[in-house]
């Protein structure tokens, strides 16, 4: 019941409603009854036709009705003259334009109307392409039609370019038509294709798509639309894979981990392989996980000894590293840090970044709190140089959040994505010089969520006090912190303890300090850490308490407890 | 040029910022008893669907006792299909996979999966599947990306994945994503939030969230909230209680239910309670029924009301129901 006000009335008013409903109640089980009564003696004769015809008329969503009637003709088409069936179809196509006056959204009235002409002597495309044309002027957005219209076009072999003007003149009729703006990225990569561009499209008409694009934007810049549409067109991220790190301990336990730039799964078609000097590849098991961090304990490294470690992952992802004869770890990092934290924007030549970037400036002069502008600018300056750009970059999120803070929970992820990219990649060039960096601070940034937490995998002392991390999924991204050793959290605005933590079995310290954690039973979590020595609790709702230092004592007797 | 932002202004109304509770149930459970009553009549092509929408409501706000438990598996039972393996969605109607679906759902819901032969629903869904991984609804060949998710979930509920080619269905629902991250009815089709919540549903089930580009995908999801609180479906459309089932069911499994603005969302949908009658309606002001007000109650649970139980993200039953059933599926936590 999509759209149907409810209207105040009388009494007299409502009683005569009822009556003419009680009526046809009556009107419509009768029909139904004598239909369906019909139907199991095996009747198909044009009487019965005409009879379904009235009840869906009056109700074209009854699906079964169309069955039958569709059983009905496939019984009398055969038997008919040529002239006979054409005006059969004929009818059945009148019966179906008139249902879809009414109900233009009716699944099976469309279903039906494809299955006529399929089965018309004589189907009419050209008629039909004109019906769609109606029915799209009438409402420009209906997909039903333009589902319709797609299999029509088809059908009557009306070339792609075609209804790639039609798509133009809708958009040029409507800015805000996102049906004809979807219809044009399916059209151009057919029409315009090319081997040699990262998506597939000429260069050239990928040019007249940002000018379209462009003219929308400045005929109404919150039109959406051509903004998703922009944003395909820069490129919206099929990125290949590649490894960020590979830690590779040969103590207190045997331990590798892979870092990958984005989720992977190790399925049997395209396993994850580790080599281990002269021993047998051997595939990291299919487990069905879907994740960015691969680690293993399962694997035996000959003690005192030069060893040399492969992975491969599919088309060309390989790392070939050493661990020295008589050091513990070592840790591979990718040559290329700058690919491994780009953003997305994979289609677009530095060439059009920039163009596009002076067209955003532009704009932003005339509509300097319109959102789609600020967001697109934003992340034309992160496709362009990240670091270099990264004041700009942090000021565009701040102002995000204030022109379109229904919003602020998106903007403030991409914000902490942003700034954990910034200062890993800095910290990744610095442990690259000296491989006794282990620690990392990403305190006081106000940071929403955690990102690319599977390349601190070697970190052992981790600050996170000061941001705002406050639920169990901000912090998902701690599972992948192998190593840590050290961890604050202090002064962010945590209710519960993630069950995360329980994975951080190297854990020694950990800072709490400052949160709003009610539940002593929150610390249960905890008891899977057998190194954990400091646990600092200090500030947080659950110290009122009067039970509080005995509970935690008594589940966790041998650790220093600040509270 | 462009077209002003549609969306809705929500009624000054203190009376509807609390939940009415008691007032749904006796909507729900006054709604499956009459039966002349018209718009019962004209969607009894809906039926098992109908009954379905009314007994996860019912069960979201613990009255489910309420129900008539016999007379609806009877009813319910009448409408399987011993030829076929399908449900009808009525009795004397085609029986069709929509329906099988929440056929099913409400066995499972009534812990009654005994009543039936799951080894001939089996049978149904799989004949349904394409050369191309897609789903026909029936024997009349209409393809939609919702039959997939309609045939993915019942084949979970049943615990019965192996009969249809997964690897199939998750390049059929691949081939439906759009530019903008979103998937449409077939090939082709614009994206829509409905078809959206079936795609991603049915890549849960079959452990592939892989093939989404998330933050894209999140990006159009959370561009669905309108200056009222209220979600629609596409760009440039009104706001309606059914999307805050299908964008934030979606948002959810991909990890970003955060993107949008909660309280406000909250606000919509309570704005669409009838404090008269009980039940929701698409927006205020409208007339109200069951497939919204379990949907505004199901947001509801999303959005963390603890008046209402935890509801399955991707089957839209009571979690606890899910949990008896211990499955097995993807959510995205990063």
């Amino acid at each position: 019941m999509h759209g149907r006000l409810k209207v105040r009335s009388t009494a007299e008013q409502e009683e005569a409603r009822r009556r003419e409903k009680e009526k046809k109640v009556l009107w419509y089980r009768e029909k139904n009854e004598s239909i369906f009564a019909k139907r199991a003696a095996g009747e198909k004769d044009r009487d019965t036709l005409k009879l379904t015809e009235e009840v869906l008329l009056e109700n074209s969503d009854v699906g079964t009705l169309w069955s039958y009637r569709r059983e009905i003709l496939t019984e009398l088409l055969p038997t008919c003259s040529q002239e006979d069936s054409e005006t059969m179809c004929k009818t059945e196509l009148n019966i179906l334009e008139r249902c879809l006056r009414v109900n233009p959204k009716a699944y099976c009235v469309w279903l039906h109307r494809r299955w006529v002409l399929e089965h018309s002597p004589a189907p009419q495309w050209a008629h039909e392409k004109q019906l769609c044309d109606l029915f799209l002027n009438h409402d420009e957005r209906n997909f039903h039609c333009w589902d319709y219209r797609r299999y029509v076009i088809r059908k009557a072999g009306i070339p792609p370019s075609d209804e790639f003007k039609y798509s133009f003149d809708k958009i040029a009729t409507n800015f805000s038509n996102h049906s004809a703006w979807h219809y044009r990225s399916k059209l151009l990569p057919l029409l315009h294709p090319s081997h040699s561009s990262s998506n597939g499209i000429d260069e050239n008409a990928m040019k007249k798509e940002y000018e379209l694009a462009q003219n929308a934007f400045y005929t109404d810049p919150s039109d959406q639309s051509a903004w998703f549409y922009h944003k395909w067109l820069l490129g919206r991220g099929t990125r290949g894979t590649m490894i960020g790190c590979v830690l590779v301990r040969r103590d207190p336990a045997p331990f590798i981990a892979v870092s990958f730039n984005q989720n992977v799964k190790s399925t049997e078609e395209e396993p994850i392989i580790v080599t281990l000097g002269d021993a047998l590849p051997k595939p990291v098991t299919d487990s069905g996980r879907f994740e960015s961090l691969w680690w293993s304990c399962d694997l035996v490294f000959p003690k005192d000894e030069e060893v040399t470690v492969r992975i491969e992952k599919g088309d060309g992802v390989l790392v070939e590293m050493s661990l020295d004869k008589g050091s513990n770890s070592s840790l591979w990092l990718t040559p290329d840090l700058d690919l491994l934290f780009s953003t997305y924007l994979t289609a677009a030549t530095s060439e059009v970044l920039d163009s596009e970037l002076v067209m955003c400036r532009e704009l932003l002069q005339l509509e300097p709190d319109n959102k789609w502008c600020l967001l697109t600018t934003l992340q034309l300056l992160e496709a362009i140089d990240y670091d270099k750009h990264h004041k700009e970059i942090i000021d565009l999120y701040d102002k995000l959040v204030k022109c379109d803070p229904l919003r602020r929970g998106y903007y403030n992820d991409l914000r902490s994505r942003h700034l954990i990219a910034v200062k890993l990649r800095r910290r990744l060039e610095e442990r690259r010089e000296s491989p006794d960096i282990n620690s990392f601070d990403l305190s006081q940034l106000n940071l929403s969520r955690l990102y690319f937490t599977q390349h601190m995998v070697f970190i052992e002392d981790l600050l996170l006090n000061g941001n705002k991390l406050n639920s169990t999924h901000s912090l998902e991204g701690l599972k992948n912190l192998k190593s840590l050793q050290s961890l604050s959290l202090a002064d962010n605005q945590l209710i519960t303890l993630p069950k995360t933590l329980g994975g951080l079995t190297n854990l020694k310290s950990l800072s709490l300090e400052n949160n709003d954690i009610k539940e002593l039973e929150d610390f249960d979590t905890l008891r899977s850490l057998p190194e954990l020595k400091e646990l600092n609790i200090r500030g947080n709702p659950v110290c009122q308490l009067s039970d509080c230092e005995p509970f935690v004592k008594k589940m966790l007797p041998n650790i220093k407890l600040i509270h | 040029m462009g077209t002003p932002v549609k969306d809705v202004e929500l009624p000054d109304r203190p009376e509807l910022q609390e939940l009415l509770l008691e007032k749904h149930a006796s909507y729900i459970e006054t709604f499956e008893k009459n039966k002349d009553d018209l718009d019962y009549c004209m969607t009894e092509f809906l039926r098992v669907s109908g009954i379905y929408w009314c007994l996860t409501a019912m069960d979201l706000i613990g009255q489910l006792d309420r129900m008539n438990k016999t007379e609806i598996l009877d009813y319910v039972m009448s409408c399987f299909d011993k030829d076929t393996g399908g449900f009808r969605p009525a009795v004397n109607h085609d029986p069709h996979l929509l329906y099988t679906l929440s056929a099913v759902q409400i066995l499972i819901l009534y812990d009654s999966v005994s009543l039936i032969d799951k080894d001939r629903i089996v049978s149904f869904v799989s004949k349904l599947q394409q050369p191309d991984g897609s789903f026909v609804g029936d024997r009349w060949g209409e393809v939609d990306t919702r039959f997939s998710f309609c045939a993915l979930a019942t084949l979970s509920l049943l615990g019965r994945l192996d009969a249809v080619d997964i690897e199939k269905s998750v390049q059929f629902i691949s081939s439906c994503m759009n530019f903008d991250g979103g998937f449409g009815v077939i090939p082709g089709s614009e994206s829509h939030a409905g078809q959206v919540y079936c795609c991603v549903g049915s890549l849960a089930i079959c452990k592939r969230l892989d093939v989404i580009n998330a933050d894209q995908l999140g990006w159009w999801l959370c561009e669905r909230q309108l200056p009222s609180g209220g979600l629609n479906g596409r760009p440039e459309k009104l706001p309606d209680v059914c999307y805050s089932w299908w964008v934030l069911a979606s948002l959810s499994i991909i990890g970003r239910i955060h993107w949008i603005d909660k309280e406000r969302l909250t606000q919509f949908i309570m704005a669409t309670q009838d404090d008269e009658t009980g039940g929701f309606s698409d927006r205020p002001g409208d007339m109200v029924d069951p497939f919204h007000t379990l949907f505004g109650l199901a947001g509801l649970s999303l959005l963390g009301n603890r008046q209402i139980k935890g509801v399955n993200l991707i089957f839209c039953l009571p979690q606890n129901v899910i949990e008896r059933l211990e499955l097995d599926y993807e959510l995205l936590k990063e």
